[in-house]
C-alpha cells in the first residue's frame, strides 16, 4: 500500500474539537520548551530568576492580604474613604478592572496570533476543526495573562475573605468567576482586534499598540513626578476612589458578580448564587457567541475586506520630458516610453551599452554643496524615523521625560541643582539647566547615534551594494544622529533659560556647550554604532548593539561629558573662586578648551572605525 | 576602464569559509559582455554566498571578483557603480514609496535628479507599478516589492547585472516581462549572472550556465557543451537531467520510490 492510499484511508475522526485543541496548546508549549531549551545559558538564568521573582511576589502578596483586615480599619484609611464602602465595593472593583484590562492585553496578543504570527493559514488549512484553532488561539492569548491577573487579584480578594471569615464557597466561586470573565474578556477582544482590523491593517495597528505602550509606560514612570508638578492633593485621591466605588451599581454585571460573591461570602445563598450564576451564565454566553462571531467573521473574509476598500491615492502625473544636458550626461540615457508592449518600451529605455565603464555621473554643483548620497541618505533616515511609529516612540520618550523634568524643576523648591541661588558666586541653577539639558539631549542621541546602523537592519544591502563612499555613509548617518539632539538641546535650553529667568548673557556661552558636547557625544556613539552593529532584528524594539558595545558606549559618552563639561566650565569657576569675578576671557577659555575636546570625540572615533564599515552585515 | 573583449564578471579561485564550513570552494568563471549566465545548484549549494562576494556584499576568503574589470575588494565603489544587484528576498525600506526609494537610489549612485525622476516615471510604468508608485512599499505583495528591486537595479543603467532567483513570487506577466528585459539588457552589451532553480528558465535564457553543488563548480559551459559531459542520457539530455546527474539525482529516484 502505497503511502498515500494509507494516509486517505485513516480514520476522520481522531479529530474531534478537545483533541485538537489539546494538540494546538501542546504545540505551543513545545515551542516554548524549544526556545527556552535552546536559548543562551544567561536567557535561561535570567527567565529563571524572573518566574522566582514573580513567585516570591505572590507569596508576599498572600502574606500582604492578611494584613488588609488592619489596613481597611486604620484611621489613615478612613481620610479618604469609607471603609464600609470600600470594603462593599473591592470585588466589583478588581473584577471589572481585571476584565478590561484582560481585553486590552489580548487585544495585542490577539492582533499577533491571529493576523502577524502568519500560522493561521496553516492551521485552518490542516484538518483540524476550525472552531478548534479559534478556541486554541484564544486560550493561548488568556492563559498567560489570566495567570498574573490571578497573581495579583486572588490575594487581594482571598485576603478579604480571610478577614471577613466568608464561606468556604467564596473562594471556589471566586476562581470560577475569574475564569469564565477572563473568557469572556478574551471572545470580546477577538471581535475588537477584527473590528479593527477591518478598518485600519494590521501591521499598521501593532505599530499604533507600540507607540502607545511606550507613552504609557512612560507616563507610568513619571506619574510620580507629574503628580507633584500638577499638584494632585488627597480630594483628588479621594475622589478618584471614590469614582471606583461608583463602579458597584446595580446594573452593572461586575457588580452583579462582586455582591453576588460577597453574598455567597456572608452565607446570604439565595441572591448569591443568583446573581453569580447570572453573571456566570452572561459570560459562557458572551464567550461562545464571541467565538463563534470571530469563526465566522474570519472564514467569511469579512477582517480581510479593508484592503479592497482601501483608498487609493490618485496617481502622481508622469513627468514631462525634458532632454539631459551633455554637461551632466550619465550612463544612463533616458527616452519617454512610448504605450508599446513593455519590451518595445525597454529598447526605447535601455541605450546600447558604451565600450568603457565610466565612473557614475556627477551631481552639477549648487547650494548648498552636500554630497548627493549623503542627502539622500538624510532624506530617506529621517523619512523613516518620521513615518515608522515604532521609531518616533524611542524618540518621544526622552522629549517627554525632558519637559516633564523641567516643569517639575518649575515647582520644585529647590530648583534644579538642588541648592538655590548661587553659591560663593557660583550660578549653580545654571549648572543644572546646562546639565539636564545635555541629558535630555543624551537620551534622545542614544536613540538614534548607537542605532545608526543597525536601524538599516535587512535593508543594508541595498546600501553596500551601492557605490558610496564610506566617509559619506558616516557623515550622513552623523548628521542625522547629530542635528535632533543637537535641536532638541537649544529648545531645552531656551525653554529652561525662560522659566528659570536666568540672565541672558551666559546664553550664548551655554548654546555652543550643548551643541559641542552633543557633537562629541554623537561621534563616539557613532562609533560603537558601527563597531557593534547588528542587522538582526524583526522589530525596531529589539534593535540592539552586539555584546557589550552598549554598555561600554555608556560608560565612555558619561566619562567623556565629565571631562568634556569640567574643560568648558573649570577655567570661568577657577576665575571666580580666585579673584572674584569671571571674566569674558575665562569663558573664552573654556570654550576653547572644550571645543578642541568636542571635536576630537566628534571626529576622531568615527574614523577609527571607519575600516570595520566594510564588515557590517557579514556573518 | 574596460576594453570590449574584458570579461564583464571574473571571478578567479574565489572561496568563502565561515569558520571550519567551506560554502564556496575555489570557484572560477566568467561572464562576457552580451551574455545572460545561468547559475544553478541545489538548496545549500552556495550560490548566494557567490554572487553576495561578486556584488562586495561578502568578503571573499581568498580569491578574487572583478566587475566589469574593477576588483571589487580593492575597488569597490568603481564595480558597484557598474553592477545592479537583485537580491532573492527583496527587502526594501517598508516606509518608503516606491518613487521615494529609487529617487533615493538615484542619490546613492549620484544621478541628476532631473534624470532620476524621468527614469522612475518610465521603470515604473515598465512594471505596472504607477498606479501604487506613492503607496508605501509595505503595502505591496511580494511580486510587487521584487519588481520594485529590479527596477532599483535598472536605474543607473548597470552594465552588470546580478539577479538571485529574480522570478520566484512573480505572475507569469510579471515573470515573462522580466525575462523580455533581461534578453533586451544583454543584447546591448551588458552582462548578466542570475541563479534560478527553474530549470526551463535557465534552458530558454542561459548563453552560459554554472553547476554548482556543495560549493563546488561541478559544470560549466553552453547547453551543448553539458549536454556532451553527461554521459548517462548522451545528447538528447534536458538541463533537468543533466542537472540531477551532476547535483545527485539519484537521491530522487530512491524518494519517489518510498512515495509509491
Amino acid at each position: 500500500m502505497s503511502l498515500s492510499t494509507s494516509l486517505l484511508q485513516s480514520e476522520p475522526g481522531k479529530f474531534g474539537l478537545w483533541p485538537s485543541v489539546w494538540k494546538l496548546l501542546g504545540l505551543r508549549l513545545r515551542i516554548w520548551y524549544n526556545t527556552f531549551r535552546r536559548s543562551k545559558t544567561r536567557n535561561k538564568i535570567g527567565t529563571s530568576i524572573l518566574v522566582l521573582f514573580l513567585l516570591g511576589v505572590i507569596v508576599g502578596l498572600f502574606f500582604l492580604s492578611t494584613l488588609l483586615l488592619g489596613f481597611l480599619n486604620s484611621p489613615g484609611l478612613a481620610q479618604y474613604i469609607n471603609p464600609a464602602q470600600f470594603l462593599t465595593a473591592l470585588p466589583t472593583m478588581v473584577l471589572t478592572a481585571a476584565f478590561f484590562l484582560t481585553i486590552l492585553t489580548n487585544f495585542g496578543i490577539l492582533l499577533q496570533a491571529l493576523y502577524l504570527s502568519h500560522d493561521m493559514d496553516f492551521l485552518v488549512a490542516s484538518p483540524l476543526p476550525m472552531r478548534a484553532v479559534f478556541l486554541a488561539k484564544l486560550l493561548e492569548a488568556i492563559l498567560p495573562n489570566f495567570a498574573l491577573f490571578c497573581a495579583f487579584t486572588l490575594p487581594v480578594l482571598f485576603g478579604l475573605g480571610t478577614s471577613n471569615g466568608y464561606t468556604i464557597l467564596y473562594y471556589l466561586m471566586l476562581v470560577v468567576v475569574l475564569v469564565l470573565l477572563a473568557l469572556a474578556a478574551g471572545g470580546l477582544a477577538s471581535i475588537l482586534v477584527m473590528a479593527v482590523v477591518r478598518v485600519i491593517p494590521a501591521r499598521r495597528v501593532a505599530e499604533a499598540l507600540g507607540v502607545m505602550g511606550a507613552l504609557i509606560s512612560v507616563l507610568c514612570g513619571q506619574s510620580g513626578n507629574l503628580i507633584n508638578s500638577m499638584g494632585i492633593r488627597q480630594a483628588n485621591f479621594s475622589g478618584a476612589l471614590g469614582l471606583f466605588s461608583r463602579l458597584n451599581t446595580p446594573w452593572s454585571p461586575m457588580a452583579w458578580a462582586g455582591n453576588g460573591l460577597i453574598s455567597i461570602g456572608k452565607g446570604e445563598w439565595l441572591p448569591g448564587i443568583g446573581l453569580t450564576l447570572l453573571t456566570l451564565f452572561l459570560a459562557c454566553a458572551i464567550f461562545i457567541g464571541t467565538l463563534l462571531l470571530a469563526e465566522q467573521l474570519y472564514y467569511t473574509g469579512w477582517t480581510s475586506m479593508q484592503g479592497n476598500a482601501r483608498k487609493k491615492r490618485p496617481a502622481r502625473p508622469p513627468a514631462p520630458f525634458r532632454p539631459v544636458s551633455a554637461a551632466v550626461a550619465s550612463p544612463v540615457v533616458s527616452m519617454p516610453v512610448a504605450s508599446s508592449p513593455a519590451a518595445s518600451a525597454m529598447k526605447t529605455m535601455m541605450p546600447a551599452s558604451s565600450s568603457t565603464i565610466s565612473r557614475p555621473a556627477r551631481q552639477p554643483r549648487s547650494l548648498p554643496r552636500i554630497a548627493a548620497p549623503v542627502r539622500g541618505l538624510m532624506i530617506k533616515d529621517f523619512l523613516l524615523l518620521r513615518r515608522d511609529p515604532r521609531n518616533l516612540s524611542q524618540l518621544i520618550t526622552p522629549v517627554i521625560i525632558g519637559f516633564v523634568f523641567i516643569f517639575t524643576t518649575r515647582n520644585s523648591a529647590n530648583g534644579l541643582s538642588g541648592l538655590t541661588g548661587k553659591v560663593n558666586g557660583l550660578n549653580i541653577e545654571l549648572y543644572g539647566l546646562l546639565g539636564l539639558s545635555i541629558f535630555v539631549s543624551w537620551m534622545l542621541l542614544t536613540n538614534l547615534a548607537p542605532l545608526a546602523f543597525s536601524r538599516e537592519g535587512k535593508n543594508y544591502w541595498l546600501l553596500k551594494s551601492a557605490p558610496i563612499r564610506p566617509l559619506h555613509l558616516v557623515s550622513a548617518k552623523y548628521l542625522v544622529s547629530f542635528l535632533p539632539p543637537m535641536a532638541f538641546g537649544m529648545v531645552y535650553l531656551t525653554l529652561g533659560f525662560v522659566i528659570h529667568r536666568f540672565t541672558w548673557s551666559l546664553f550664548p556661552f551655554s548654546l555652543i556647550v550643548i551643541v559641542l558636547s552633543i557633537a562629541g557625544a554623537t561621534g563616539i556613539s557613532l562609533a560603537f554604532g558601527i563597531a557593534g552593529a547588528n542587522l538582526e532584528w524583526d522589530s525596531p524594539q529589539r534593535q540592539r548593539l552586539h555584546g557589550a558595545t552598549g554598555w561600554i558606549m555608556m560608560i565612555a559618552v558619561l566619562a567623556f561629558f565629565g571631562v568634556d563639561l569640567a574643560m568648558f566650565l573649570v577655567p570661568s569657576i577657577l576665575w571666580l573662586v580666585i579673584t572674584g569675578s569671571a571674566p569674558l576671557l575665562s569663558y573664552l577659555i573654556g570654550l576653547v578648551l572644550g571645543g578642541i575636546a568636542s571635536l576630537i570625540a566628534a571626529i576622531l572615533p568615527p574614523m577609527l572605525v571607519l575600516p570595520r564599515m566594510s564588515r557590517i552585515g557579514e556573518k | 576602464m574596460t576594453d570590449i573583449t574584458t570579461p564583464l564578471i571574473q571571478a578567479e579561485h574565489l572561496a568563502k569559509r565561515f569558520g571550519d564550513k567551506v560554502v564556496v570552494n575555489d570557484i572560477s568563471f566568467t561572464v562576457n559582455r552580451g551574455e545572460i549566465f545561468g547559475f544553478l545548484g541545489p538548496n545549500g549549494a552556495g550560490k548566494t554566498t557567490t554572487i553576495k562576494m561578486i556584488v562586495g556584499l561578502l568578503k571573499a576568503t581568498s580569491g578574487t571578483a572583478r566587475v566589469a574589470g574593477f576588483d571589487v575588494q580593492a575597488l569597490p565603489l568603481l564595480a558597484k557603480a557598474a553592477s545592479g544587484y537583485v537580491p532573492d528576498e527583496p527587502n526594501l525600506y517598508s516606509k518608503l514609496s516606491a518613487r521615494e526609494l529609487l529617487r533615493f537610489v538615484g542619490d546613492l549612485y549620484a544621478l541628476p535628479r532631473d534624470l532620476v525622476n524621468r527614469r522612475t516615471d518610465e521603470l515604473l510604468r515598465l512594471f505596472d507599478l504607477t498606479d501604487v508608485g506613492d503607496d508605501l512599499v509595505d503595502s505591496y505583495s511580494h511580486g510587487m516589492q521584487q519588481k520594485t528591486s529590479l527596477a532599483a537595479a535598472l536605474l543607473h543603467d548597470p552594465k552588470v547585472l546580478i539577479l538571485d532567483e529574480p522570478t520566484v513570487g512573480l505572475d507569469p506577466k510579471s515573470a515573462r516581462l522580466i525575462k523580455d528585459i533581461l534578453r533586451q539588457i544583454a543584447d546591448r552589451g551588458a552582462a548578466i549572472m542570475l541563479s534560478t532553480h527553474i530549470l526551463e528558465i535557465a534552458e530558454r535564457m542561459c548563453d552560459r550556465i554554472g553547476i554548482i553543488n556543495k560549493g563546488n563548480l561541478v559544470a560549466v559551459g553552453t547547453l551543448d557543451q553539458l549536454r556532451a559531459l553527461n554521459k548517462g542520457e548522451g545528447n538528447g539530455a534536458s538541463l533537468e537531467d543533466i542537472f540531477l546527474e551532476l547535483t545527485g539525482g539519484v537521491e530522487y529516484a530512491e524518494i519517489a520510490e518510498v512515495l509509491k
